[in-house]
């Protein structure tokens, strides 16, 4: 403690920081909101299967609980699944972060 | 135990002639369609076939050999019967056969489950078979159990079928325990042994609960006898309805009675037709349905165009008379605020969008009008409903709720000349169904007018008791066949049957892409019910242009974040705002890496998807150096995967390893001033 240990990261800092950057843009006077971290997860699950991406390689990505019907190997990740990927993620960034 | 080889039940014989057509024609590498066609067809020829040998007394063997003759040149050849012949009796042999005429039922019952705690190699799958039919056993096992006393139980036994090709039960007695891990036990402790010996009648008590309609149904059967005896003998006493374990075999032909009361039970069998709860209806009977649907076509009574049109949007929507007797049309004045407000109480149906406009009822949201009326409100007096809403309605608007149903454009035509009939009548209305009522037209249904058709229908197809949930049923079984996916019928009937299979539960899928899936498998199962056949491989071409590109269901929506919210917190991080962000203000050396910290997690948020507590998990040689992929360790039922990272996002977490080794491990890391000061 004496030498300055680094805060590490836990799920209540991370929700409080963007619950923070919520309110803080939208809604500074209302009630406090419930904010859950996995709203980014689902809303990356949404975008993924809008923008054309197979159940199977979402399942993949996202680490679904493995059942009968998707049977794969995690261990090895594709070429195709990287290509995907790559295609999807660029209309995202396109959408999202290019905010300039 | 003694295995007997002379005397085969026919049923079984049966029984395992459809499994082994079943086999070959799995071989023969053809569409599941034609298969289940050809499976059926078959079925029904072999039962047509050996209904003349059912009742013969001769020995298997003799039986057989006159089938083979008879049916030689047919549909198989004598080979693949002298195999399956033998067949049979290997797998006769594999079982143990138990009469219940034999003396000795209980202790034999009871040596099989010694055999079995005892791990024996013998007794192979763990089954064996009892040789009569099935309400009579139960019968025999309820006498059986009132004149012993009971002692306390563990149920070992769990599963029990009843095959529907035969009047033989198959018990399959499975134990909790696996066999090693008894074997295992059995070496160590031989006293323990000894508790999972037991008598027979103790362990069916068991099976009761799963008797118990077949008791019921036998007493009918011998109550009925009884009173025809009486008429005949004038007997009073009620014990003759103890069953004699041997009356099957000591029948010969020249008792007629019991001849008489043996026909008498298979004419009950056979002559009550009726559709059991889970059946579902073939396609010939779809067929002669459709048929007379046809035939109403330009019928001028009302009832009988409003019967055939919600029957088909039963059978391809997979809806409840109650949902679609509630639907109303869309009012073109208030076009814009029509999902707004009426939507609340009503699925609303928009002819132009070919859509069914309703709310879900897993996304059920207070209206105002609850909240005036909180008292009432079932679901609003829970005080954490009303909490959670309360915060979450200024975030969400009513129409974040509202999903659609893609109607199919012979359901459409249908309904357009359902419209153009009430039209020509005079008939005004906002609902789409409406039948006559003793003061005028309603749109409610009675259950009496919906009864008089089907009467008049079903009477054609020799069929008595009809229910609701076997139309459901056809839509489950046969949308497989056209390919539909689960997931695609789930959401146009938004009944789920394995939620194991469904992964949507946090998405919002668009109409378009669920239009085009069940617009073909719909028109494909349409053309077959028409032309009587299972496979066509007609593809319509079908325009879903029309269909907006509007959320077909949203799962969970209110928890997946508007992409307008995401837009403007990477704003707000890459502004000088973010600095002032009280969890991250800490010594300047180290406000860059903090901000970056949370930059890179709310792109993995994004871009990756991972959850919260994966992210914590992180550590740094996880990252590959070489190439843009990063490891990551989810559920303790997952394995851990290797994920593709975007060339932006693996800039950012390059430059986090920078930064000096504190914290070796850990990847993510926030350097705080609190803790400093301490």
């Amino acid at each position: 403690m004496k030498n300055g240990l680094p805060f590490e990261i836990k799920l209540s800092l991370v929700e409080s920081i963007f619950e923070f950057i919520i309110k803080d843009i939208y809604s500074q006077d209302s009630k406090a909101v419930e904010f859950d971290c996995y709203a980014f997860r689902h809303r990356c699950h949404s975008d993924f299967y809008l923008l054309g991406c197979e159940e199977r390689t979402i399942n993949y990505l996202f680490g679904h609980y493995k059942n009968q019907i998707y049977d794969f190997t995690y261990a090895f990740l594709s070429d195709e699944i990287i290509q995907k990927y790559n295609q999807i993620t660029n209309k995202i960034i396109k959408d999202y972060l290019l905010y300039e | 135990m003694k295995i007997q080889t002379d005397y085969i039940p026919f049923s079984i014989f049966l029984n395992e002639l459809i499994r082994q057509t079943e086999k070959n024609l799995k071989t023969l590498n053809k569409s599941k369609v034609e298969w289940f066609t050809k499976k059926i067809f078959i079925e029904k020829q072999i039962l047509e076939k050996l209904a003349p040998f059912k009742n013969s007394k001769e020995p298997t063997e003799n039986k057989l050999a006159k089938f083979f003759d008879t049916n030689k040149d047919t549909f198989f050849y004598k080979k693949h019967y002298l195999t399956l012949h033998q067949r049979i009796i290997q797998i006769y042999n594999q079982k143990n056969v138990i009469n219940i005429s034999d003396e000795n039922f209980d202790e034999k019952i009871g040596q099989v489950f010694t055999a079995l705690n005892a791990g024996c190699s013998t007794i192979i799958n763990n089954s064996f078979l009892i040789d009569t039919s099935v309400e009579k056993f139960a019968y025999f096992i309820k006498n059986k159990i009132s004149q012993k006393k009971k002692n306390s139980l563990n149920p070992y036994i769990e599963i029990s079928t009843v095959d529907r090709y035969s009047s033989i039960v198959y018990f399959v007695w499975t134990n909790k325990y696996s066999l090693s891990d008894i074997s295992k036990r059995d070496s160590s402790t031989k006293k323990e042994q000894k508790t999972y010996i037991r008598s027979a009648s103790d362990l069916i008590e068991d099976y009761l609960p799963v008797i118990d309609p077949y008791i019921k149904k036998y007493n009918q059967n011998v109550r009925d006898d009884i009173k025809t005896d009486k008429e005949d003998h004038n007997k009073t006493d009620n014990e003759s309805l103890d069953i004699d374990t041997d009356q099957e075999t000591d029948i010969t032909d020249d008792d007629e009675s019991n001849l008489e009361k043996k026909n008498h039970y298979l004419s009950l069998k056979d002559n009550i037709p009726s559709i059991d709860r889970y059946e579902v209806l073939k396609i010939n009977q779809l067929h002669k349905l459709h048929q007379y649907f046809n035939k109403l076509k330009n019928s001028t009574d009302l009832d009988q165009q409003s019967f055939r049109l919600m029957f088909y949007m039963m059978l391809f929507l997979r809806r409840s008379p109650t949902f679609l007797s509630s639907i109303k049309y869309v009012s073109q004045t208030n076009s814009n605020k029509k999902l707004k407000t009426d939507i609340d109480n009503y699925p609303l149906l928009d002819i132009d969008d070919q859509v069914i406009y309703y709310k879900p009822k897993h996304l059920f949201s207070p209206t105002i009008r609850d909240y005036e009326n909180k008292e009432k409100n079932e679901y609003l007096k829970n005080k954490e409903n009303f909490e959670t809403w309360n915060d979450l309605l200024p975030f969400y608007n009513n129409a974040h709720f509202i999903a659609g149903i893609p109607l199919p454009p012979f359901l459409i035509e249908m309904i357009k000349k359902y419209d153009n009939f009430k039209k020509y009548n005079n008939i005004d209305s906002s609902y789409l169904f409406i039948w006559k009522g003793q003061d005028g037209f309603t749109n409610q249904l009675d259950n009496s007018k919906f009864n008089d058709p089907q009467k008049q229908l079903f009477s054609e197809l020799n069929i008595e008791r009809y229910l609701y949930e076997n139309i459901y049923r056809t839509f489950d079984a046969y949308m497989k066949y056209f390919g539909l996916g689960l997931v695609d019928a789930y959401l146009i009937s938004e009944r789920h049957r394995i939620p194991h299979e469904i992964c949507i539960r946090y998405t919002s899928i668009s109409l378009k892409i669920l239009a085009n899936n069940y617009f073909l498998a719909s028109q494909r199962w349409f053309n077959a019910i028409r032309s009587n056949y299972l496979l066509s491989d007609y593809q319509p071409h079908i325009d879903s242009t029309i269909i907006k590109n509007m959320p077909a269901i949203r799962m969970g929506s209110w928890r997946a974040l508007e992409p307008r919210y995401c837009k403007e917190i990477t704003s707000y991080l890459s502004s000088s705002r973010a600095l002032e962000i009280p969890m991250i203000q800490t010594k300047p050396g180290y406000q860059n890496r903090n901000i970056k910290v949370v930059k890179a997690i709310f792109h993995l948020f994004i871009l990756n998807g991972l959850r919260p507590f994966e992210i914590t998990r992180l550590q740094r040689s996880w990252l590959s150096l070489e190439k843009p992929t990063l490891l990551v360790n989810g559920k303790a039922e997952e394995n851990a995967r290797l994920i593709p990272l975007h060339d932006l996002l693996y800039n950012e977490l390059k430059s986090l390893l920078k930064f000096k080794k504190e914290k070796p491990n850990q990847l993510f890391w926030m350097y705080d001033e609190k803790w400093a000061a301490i």
